[in-house]
């Protein structure tokens, strides 16, 4: 019975130190190969306290836990500000769990190589698994928070998190300090029940373990590598001859995951119904397995026939994996009612937990009539009227490269339909409603490796305006909004945002003072869902705290998140994306991965929106529908938007002030039409030869 | 004294460069610390070992030649077996350096497990150990490893400057898509590498082993020469052989000194690990790296 | 028929379908250009025809022998790319950038031959040799990757975007070498935004539209189709009325003779296939 209590033991404290791992590197994809120091640290904490000092076990613990977020904070701050790339960071924890480990050994503290014997055994098989299963809820009570939400923004792709105004280094450093914080907590734990502690048992072998059970179970999990590592620890003790090769298992293991089944066990998904028959067939396997060579050497001391006993062990080891297999698909098949169940109860709990809910039901509702009111009288227009012909137009065109000439120019008049219905409304031209410059940039400069991509470019955006900025490709335009939205540092010049110099700010500045962004190459966080993708962008109004997000505070979080996600679903409806708002991101087809970025966009509730090239590998009905939809958050969102594009009836339709960029510099600004008669326009887009032909 | 010093610094260091250049090859084309070089290493030296001692008594330059060519086999193998179907499939880098991590656990803990963790000794290579320079007594086997080191890795620049096969791997390092549009087989190429960065390896295993002792962790990856890749910039060579060089100097310096009454041997690896740390920090590229930025 | 595709579906992953039953021919000898919005997958198409993506479905042959899409197989069989923003190797000089085009040929003394064609092709090449390719300017390094794909002797040239990020004077010296190499006789399969100069250079032209190809035709009966002006000849029109006035006996380019003999100089008869 001891023996199967230091098993389990094992398993819960390996458990909360994988998971720390697993909420570090499965998240942020970071990784760490320095953990077994952060246990150390919590370990030697700890001990020292309750062994020199006698102080209790729970307080040393949590010292032991606070020292270790500290100290993650001491290697972190420096690293993850270089902006390492991710493995030079791994390096780096490399050389720290190093470096701990030797200064361990020569600290008289900690008496050295020799190790601290003779600590007290406080750690039970009841508080590891009660601090388990704590670690476990806060866990999954922080991923469901904003916060959670912006470290896997972070972890999906770093760059477009920075551009929805989500900070690198602190989310970063939240993220290791939890993850070192609960690798301390399972070194404490360790001390406590081997009662010996040494620097080597932290070392390069045991970060292994704990990286090799993240990699297995998957990462974005947190059940998957807990499960793994439980694995890990118990299946050598089944095959006890093994010792020795226990480690060149996990190795092998490590290579044929990470080549043959990069998800691992449970990757970007939890332990839950479905796959429940998953585990239980790994668990049969291992356990069938194990019961191969007892088997076998009990039927040879019984009966003495090799072969027969070969046959009944072979036998015990496809019964046992059979049973197991039968069972979870059984256990699967069973908890199907009480799921059901679980999920209708939880909801209804819900509703009465946060107990203002009918009224907010109310209030919001009443919100959605006032703005439905607002907007009501284009809707009843667009849609009857304008769109339809735009539609109709598209339509033919489509068809119509067995040739209709009539067809383009009456898409060409529905767009102006539109606009016209859109001065009617507000009493004049749409895109001056207001005169005073939104934006301003003088002089922009940028040299790559001295190729010059943008050389002196001024201009300015009105308050309301829609500009068009068109040129070739490789004309620098995108290099612009690279500037704007500070991706790159300025080479010269400066950049004036509602009369402030943002040329300095860096990119979460930037989008803090209203400037948001779309990508040429879509960057969507691509394994959540469309509606996660919303409601990572709305970072900034979940306005809880981190501790009330861990608790999953019932009087504050549940109602914020209803309201993130009420508010994500009338963004996704914006662009009409709400019947897909449970689909991953990443099987939306292109189309509506472009839609899905402009929500995102108007998630950070920007003054100024770049959309660079929206249209781009769309069909004519999906473009017209796009000048649709850029018309109507132009209008109903009160934005002032650049767009660049290279369809060309796209930017004629859309904006009344085109400005057009070669070769980096202004070669040309005007209306629509004036752009198609001016001769320099002409010869950037023909090619000289061409133009002096045409002319 | 000091002289001396730095001799046998630069003699370890030429050696850590002959690791560090195998561990910066694999870098500057697929893009990931390869920590499985270590584990090849270190199964040369064993190489070198099993036909010198243990099973026959082969002399020393075959013996070398056989790590050497054994090691390049053994790195072509895990090329083939851990990192070729993440390559192909373009996988990112961190993926690749699990892998390489997965098969230094692997490895490293399989000569454990067969032939265990006992420290063998490889014969000495000259029978009288050291010559006298003045008053500089200087081991044979330093101004032999450091020569000899030297000339490997020149061969391998002329290899890379010369032949096509060089220029193209040269040219991977900067654009491996593009070379294989203009019709190299990356395979081809990819094996060539490691069979190169391999034999450098194992020539470097067995230096090691003749100068300390064969056992298996090595070349674990906490090894100097991984830190002399990183602290000269992974995937630049001249940045490998600075590093190594400067690690061996270090090693050497630090060994010999002490601060209030203490050697300072024990925080030997302290220094280096402080070194890549602090370097880190300040310039992650490493002396002679290439920036690598995020394209929009 | 030279390089004949068939039926080309590629897919990026789970969702994006960015090919789409792709089919067209080239002739041998011919100049086809295929044109399309950003997009629209043009880029899509070359990467797939050397190799570097695999289709989900459909065929690409050469002389009706099929190539299977490994990079190094499509050069093999005679298909070569000069691809967009020309990805030569900043840190190799002029020459190495030329020899390892050649990179498949055994031949020593056909490879130094065709390094003399190129330096003919382009003189400048021959002056910078030792110069690091990241030195030139952007139109040598145009240039440079032109002669580079060519010095695997191709039977079929891959040209995509050659007139990316050109100044006009340059697009226009880049156009003209194509066509000399056209008139020696390596067919070339351009992709080109620039819509004016790739249907004038071309025998024929397809149009690709959101992966698929929506139109075909000899270039000049596309140059002057309307929808054909309207989307992808930019400033539409303006540029519609310059070309009626154009075609209406204003210049003889276009009319009297096909542009590759009417701009090929005689002494330029360089990578004559045998």
């Amino acid at each position: 019975m001891a023996y199967l209590e230091a098993i389990l033991i094992n398993v819960a404290i390996y458990a909360i130190a994988t998971l720390g791992l697993a909420i570090f590197t499965g998240y942020t994809g970071l990784f760490s190969l320095g953990h077994a120091a952060f246990m150390a640290v919590g370990a030697y904490a700890a001990s020292i306290l309750t062994y020199f000092y006698k102080v209790p076990f729970l307080i040393a613990l949590l010292v032991g836990v606070v020292l270790s977020v500290l100290v993650s904070f001491l290697i972190g701050y420096p690293t993850l500000r270089a902006r390492l790339r991710s493995d030079y960071f791994a390096i780096a924890t490399l050389g720290f769990g190093e470096a701990v480990k030797v200064i361990l050994e020569n600290f008289d503290l900690t008496q050295g190589a020799r190790g601290l014997p003779g600590i007290q055994k406080f750690s039970t098989l009841g508080n590891a698994f009660l601090l388990l299963a704590v670690a476990v809820i806060l866990c999954r009570n922080f991923l469901r928070t904003t916060y959670g939400r912006k470290i896997i923004a972070i972890g999906q792709d770093p760059v477009a998190a920075e551009m929805i105004g989500i900070p690198l280094l602190s989310n970063q450093l939240l993220s290791l300090g939890i993850s070192a914080g609960l690798a301390g907590l399972a070194g404490g734990l360790l001390a406590h029940y081997t009662t010996f502690i040494q620097p080597s048992i932290f070392s390069m072998d045991l970060s292994s373990l704990i990286t090799a059970g993240v990699v297995c179970g998957g990462m974005g999990s947190l059940t998957g590598p807990v499960t793994a590592v439980a694995l890990f620890v118990i299946i050598p003790e089944l095959f006890r001859g093994f010792a020795l090769w226990r480690l060149v298992f996990y190795g092998m293991l490590l290579v044929i995951i990470i080549n043959w089944r990069p998800r691992g066990l449970f990757g970007y998904e939890e332990l839950n119904r479905k796959n429940l028959p998953k585990l239980f067939s790994i668990v049969g396997i291992t356990g069938g397995l194990s019961l191969f060579m007892p088997t076998y050497r009990w039927v040879i001391e019984s009966r003495g026939y090799e072969i027969f006993a070969l046959f009944v062990a072979g036998v015990t080891v496809g019964a046992v994996t059979g049973l197991f297999g039968l069972l979870g698909k059984g256990l699967s098949l069973a908890l199907a009612p009480v799921a059901e169940r679980y999920h209708s109860v939880r909801s209804r709990l819900g509703k009465r937990l946060t107990g203002l809910g009918e009224e907010n039901e109310q209030a919001l509702s009443s919100i959605k009539e006032h703005r439905f009111r607002e907007t009501a009288p284009s809707k009843k227009v667009c849609p009857s009227d304008a769109t339809f012909l735009a539609g109709k137009a598209a339509d033919s065109k489509e068809g119509l490269f067995s040739g209709d000439p009539n067809a383009e120019r009456g898409a060409r008049s529905a767009g102006q339909h539109i606009e016209s219905i859109g001065d009617a409304e507000s009493g004049g031209p749409t895109y001056y409603r207001e005169t005073s410059p939104i934006l301003e940039v003088r002089e922009l400069r940028k040299n790559f490796g001295g190729v010059v991509a943008v050389d002196g470019f001024s201009f300015y955006l009105n308050k309301g305006e829609l500009l068009g900025l068109i040129g070739p490709n490789g004309s620098g335009k995108t290099t612009v909004f690279n500037l704007i939205s500070s991706v790159y540092p300025v080479d010269g010049g400066t950049i004036l945002f509602q009369d402030k110099d943002i040329t300095e700010w860096g990119p979460t500045e930037v989008v803090g003072a209203g400037i948001a962004r779309t990508f040429q190459n879509i960057r969507l966080f691509g394994s959540m869902t469309v509606l996660e993708n919303v409601q990572a962008a709305l970072h900034r109004e979940g306005t809880y705290s981190l501790l009330e997000g861990f608790l999953q505070w019932p009087r504050s979080v549940p109602r914020v998140e209803r309201r993130l996600r009420d508010e994500s679903r009338r963004l996704l409806s914006i662009v009409g994306l709400e019947k897909e708002s449970d689909r991953r991101a990443s099987t939306l087809p292109y189309g509506l991965q472009r839609k899905l970025e402009i929500a995102r966009a108007l998630a950070l509730r920007p003054r100024l929106l770049l959309l660079d090239e929206p249209a781009a590998g769309m069909n004519p009905r999906e473009a017209s529908e796009l000048v649709e939809l850029i018309q109507r958050i132009h209008r109903d969102e009160d934005l002032s938007i650049i767009l660049i594009e290279h369809h060309m009836d796209v930017v004629m339709s859309l904006c009344p002030r085109i400005l057009v960029l070669n070769f980096g510099r202004l070669i040309a600004e005007g209306t629509p039409e004036q752009i198609q008669g001016n001769p320099l326009v002409l010869q950037a887009y023909l090619g000289e030869k061409a133009y002096a032909v045409v002319r | 004294m000091f002289i001396q010093t730095i001799i046998t610094g630069l003699s370890i260091g030429s050696v850590y460069a002959l690791m560090a250049v195998g561990y910066s090859l694999v870098f500057s084309v697929l893009n990931f610390s390869n920590f499985a070089h270590g584990a090849i290493i270190t199964l040369g030296a064993y190489i070198a070992w099993a036909v010198m001692v243990h099973y026959l008594q082969v002399p020393f330059f075959p013996a070398l030649l056989l790590s050497m060519g054994g090691a390049g086999i053994l790195a072509f193998l895990n090329e083939r077996i851990a990192y070729s179907t993440l390559r192909r499939r373009r996988a990112p880098s961190l993926y690749l350096m699990i892998s390489a991590m997965g098969v230094a656990i692997s490895l490293q803990n399989l000569l454990y497990a067969t032939i265990g963790a006992k420290l063998y000794a490889l014969p000495p290579v000259f029978a009288m150990d050291v010559v006298h320079i003045g008053d500089l007594t200087i081991s044979k086997m330093d101004i032999f490893a450091f020569v000899f080191s030297a000339l490997t890795i020149a061969v391998l620049h002329l290899i890379l400057i010369r032949t096509k096969v060089g220029v193209a791997i040269r040219a991977a390092a900067h654009d491996m898509e593009m070379v294989s549009v203009l019709g190299v087989n990356l395979d081809v190429l990819v094996g060539v590498l490691f069979f190169l960065a391999g034999s450098l390896g194992g020539m470097a295993g067995v230096f090691m082993g003749v100068k300390y002792m064969v056992y298996p962790s090595m070349g674990w990856i906490t090894n100097k020469a991984y830190i002399g890749a990183v602290i000269g910039g992974l995937g630049s060579l001249p940045g490998a052989i600075v590093g190594g060089l400067l690690l061996g100097l270090l090693e050497a310096l630090v060994s010999v000194s002490s601060l209030g009454g203490t050697s300072l041997s024990t925080y030997r690896d302290v220094f280096s690990f402080g070194i890549l740390v602090i370097l880190l920090i300040f310039k992650p590229t490493g002396f002679f790296g290439r920036h690598v930025e995020d394209k929009l | 028929m030279l390089l004949s595709v068939e039926g080309l579906n590629v897919f990026y992953g789970e969702a994006i379908h960015a090919l789409r039953d792709v089919s067209f021919s080239v002739e041998e000898g011919e100049i086809v250009s295929i044109i399309g919005a950003n997009g629209a997958g043009k880029s899509t198409l070359m990467w797939t025809l050397v190799g570097l993506l695999k289709p989900k479905s459909g065929r690409i042959l050469m002389r009706e022998k099929p190539v299977r899409p490994i990079p190094h197989l499509s050069v093999a069989a005679g298909i070569s790319l000069v691809p967009e923003r020309r990805r030569l190797f900043p840190h190799l000089t002029v020459r190495e950038n030329l020899l390892l085009g050649a990179y498949l040929r055994k031949d020593r003394k056909g490879v130094e031959e065709d390094a003399e064609r190129v330096y003919q092709l382009f003189p400048i090449l021959k002056e910078r040799l030792s110069q690091y390719a990241g030195t030139l300017s952007g139109g040598q390094q145009q240039m440079l990757a032109i002669g580079r794909a060519l010095m695997s002797r191709p039977k079929v040239l891959l040209l995509d975007e050659p007139s990316l990020g050109l100044a006009p004077v340059l697009v226009d010296q880049v156009f003209r070498a194509i066509q000399d190499i056209a008139a020696s006789g390596t067919t070339i399969l351009l992709v080109e935004q620039n819509a004016l100069e790739a249907l004038q250079i071309a025998h024929r032209a397809y149009v690709l539209e959101v992966g698929r190809i929506v139109l075909e035709g000899k270039g000049k009966e596309l140059l002057n189709n309307p929808i054909v002006r309207a989307a992808y000849l930019g400033v539409a029109q303006h540029t519609e009325i310059l070309l009626e006035r154009t075609n209406h006996g204003e210049s003889a380019t276009f009319e009297d003779s096909p542009p590759t003999t009417a701009t090929t100089a005689p002494d330029s008869k360089m990578f004559i296939m045998e």
